[in-house]
């Protein structure tokens, strides 16, 4: 049996005592003559993959062969994996002087301690100042966002961004829909640019086209149209949720948009790279509408003017008849909205949101809410709190050159 | 002789441990050696390179574990969490060293994760000469090498 033999070569044998290791006999590592004697590279490699990112790239001097192995495609996926619960929250704020985005981990404000990590003003080189960024969507490591109207792929833990290729249409003549996911079967993180052409007013499209970019090709290609009919571009009100980022699940990008009818969601299949509708729920009456993932499903939060919002959730991913209203969220007066982005579940059951201008931690058993960033939160009081994505702390690369070779 | 439902389990300076089998069969190897041949459940199982100081430490891990697996109300997540830190706390160097290459060899994953989690841990905030001198790794970048790559991730010292 092979696999005996491994375990046997170098035992040391501590009864006899014939070749102590002075400092061992505690763990203070601070100690000069604290050495571990070698181990095999698989359990060094085991070790590695459970240290987070800025341990790893620091220790990327170490020797050449820690170099190769930090950087090797296999060993950063494999990080990924082993620390996929290891989350940090992206926040897009508003303050005095204008936009601010930073980063935090996801646990700290889930058990509202306050954050030692927060890096504050923290987005790709832009050439210059940032005017406006939108958060397009974030998956594994990567978040894909919007600054000063060019794309960037951005990885907030290693802080390398990819620029992507402008997507070649005039904004005054368009309104455009983006979304980031994955593609399994290619290996692919992609971005989804739909592109709808207005009319000579500005107002109304009748067309959807859809436009992919992958990271692995760098380039933009139409993929297809989808006929909506007259549509009315409406950015007050129930339209609002129209510019918000591209929703990924199962591999595919959902929006939710409008057409004569009404409210409708549409999705794209990065594998396929086909496109379709999934039902909303049947609501009693016109409500304004808010699209998310939570807690792995479609979400819906839908108000109607009244003190509370109500929470649906597709149950089961493209039936119809499984949509149902999971909760009821009151409206709070601190809050000063209605507007709620579900960001996470904390174990005990308390719900990370967007309520109004500021993160708040709600309980959902005595339907309270705890203010953590904003007006009331300790993250500065003239700061407001405009959207905020989950993303994985990891090495993942944003560019295709590391990403080409990634098995 | 282990009785029905037991293994002997035998240290590499001869110390021999009976255990129930689903106690050991936390352990891949030793459940593959019992599964393709069975005069190993029937005699005594040599742990190859393990001594017997080591071997009960792990002997004692696997079984707080295979009875949590058996019952989780006699031991909850939590109970568990506490005896994993407690045992690899109360660990020296030493100690560390030998269960994180006999767990490896033995393939305990959990306890194997728990380790390598260990001393993650205890090296994250070190710097990188400290890191060559706990590991024994020389240094084989020139200067400027050396100076390049930190160029690139200053945020990380």
């Amino acid at each position: 049996m092979e696999r005996l033999r491994i375990g046997a070569t170098d035992h040391r044998s501590k009864e006899t005592n014939d070749n102590p290791i002075p400092s061992s006999s505690t763990q203070d590592l601070t100690n000069p003559l604290a050495v571990l004697p070698i181990l095999p590279d698989e359990l060094v490699n085991e070790i590695l993959k459970r240290l987070p990112v800025k341990s790893l790239s620091r220790f990327k001097c170490v020797s050449k062969s820690w170099l190769s192995l930090i950087s090797s495609p296999q060993f950063i996926r494999d990080h990924l994996e082993i620390n996929r619960d290891n989350q940090r929250v992206l926040i897009k704020s508003y303050a005095g002087s204008g936009h601010s985005v930073k980063h935090c981990s996801l646990d700290c404000l889930l058990s509202d301690e306050i954050s030692t990590d927060v890096v504050i003003n923290d987005y790709p080189n832009l050439e210059g100042p940032l005017l406006c960024i939108t958060i397009v969507g974030g998956f594994d490591g990567l978040v894909c966002i919007r600054a000063n109207q060019n794309l960037f792929l951005w990885n907030p833990s290693t802080g390398k961004s990819n620029k992507l290729l402008d997507l070649g249409i005039k904004y005054d003549n368009y309104c455009a829909f983006f979304g980031f996911g994955y593609d399994v079967i290619n290996d692919d993180y992609k971005v989804v640019a739909i592109t709808c052409p207005l009319d000579e007013y500005g107002v109304a499209y009748e067309v959807l086209q859809f436009n992919v970019y992958g990271i692995k090709n760098e380039s933009w290609r139409r993929v297809g149209e989808y006929q909506v009919g007259y549509t009315r571009v409406d950015v007050g009100g129930s339209g609002f949720f129209l510019y918000a980022g591209g929703i990924f699940l199962n591999g595919k990008l959902h929006w939710c948009l409008r057409k004569e009818e009404g409210e409708f969601i549409c999705f794209f299949d990065l594998e396929t790279e086909s496109f379709g509708e999934i039902e909303i729920p049947k609501f009693d009456e016109r409500c304004d509408l808010f699209f998310y993932l939570f807690q792995g499903s479609l979400c819906m939060v839908c108000w109607t003017g009244v003190e509370y919002s109500d929470v649906w959730v597709m149950k089961e991913y493209g039936v119809g008849k499984s949509w149902i209203k999971m909760l009821t969220i009151p409206i709070d007066e601190l809050g000063m909205s209605f507007i709620y982005k579900l960001l996470k579940t904390s174990e005990d059951g308390k719900i990370l949101l967007i309520n109004g201008p500021n993160l708040a931690l709600y309980n959902p058993t005595d339907s309270t809410f705890r203010y953590l960033i904003g007006l009331n939160g300790p993250f500065g009081p003239s700061e407001f709190v405009a959207d905020a994505c989950i993303y994985i702390e990891s090495l993942i690369s944003p560019t295709a050159s590391d990403a080409a070779d990634r098995q | 002789m282990a009785s029905k439902g037991n293994l002997t389990l035998k240290s590499c300076n001869g110390k021999e441990f009976i255990v129930e089998e689903k106690v050991a069969v936390m352990s891949t190897t030793i459940k593959n050696m019992v599964d393709v041949d069975d005069s190993f459940a029937q005699g005594v199982i040599p742990i190859i390179g393990v001594d017997g100081k080591i071997l009960a430490k792990l002997i004692e891990y696997c079984k707080e574990h295979a009875e949590a697996d058996e019952d989780e109300e006699v031991k909850s997540e939590e109970y568990l969490k506490k005896f994993d830190e407690k045992f690899v706390d109360e660990l020296n160097l030493n100690d560390l060293y030998d269960l994180l290459k006999a767990s490896n060899y033995l393939e305990i994953t959990k306890l194997l994760n728990l380790l390598c989690q260990k001393v993650a841990s205890m090296i994250k905030g070190k710097k990188p000469e400290e890191i060559r001198r706990i590991f024994n790794i020389k240094n084989d970048f020139t200067p400027e090498e050396e100076e390049e790559i930190n160029r690139q991730n200053p945020w990380a010292f």
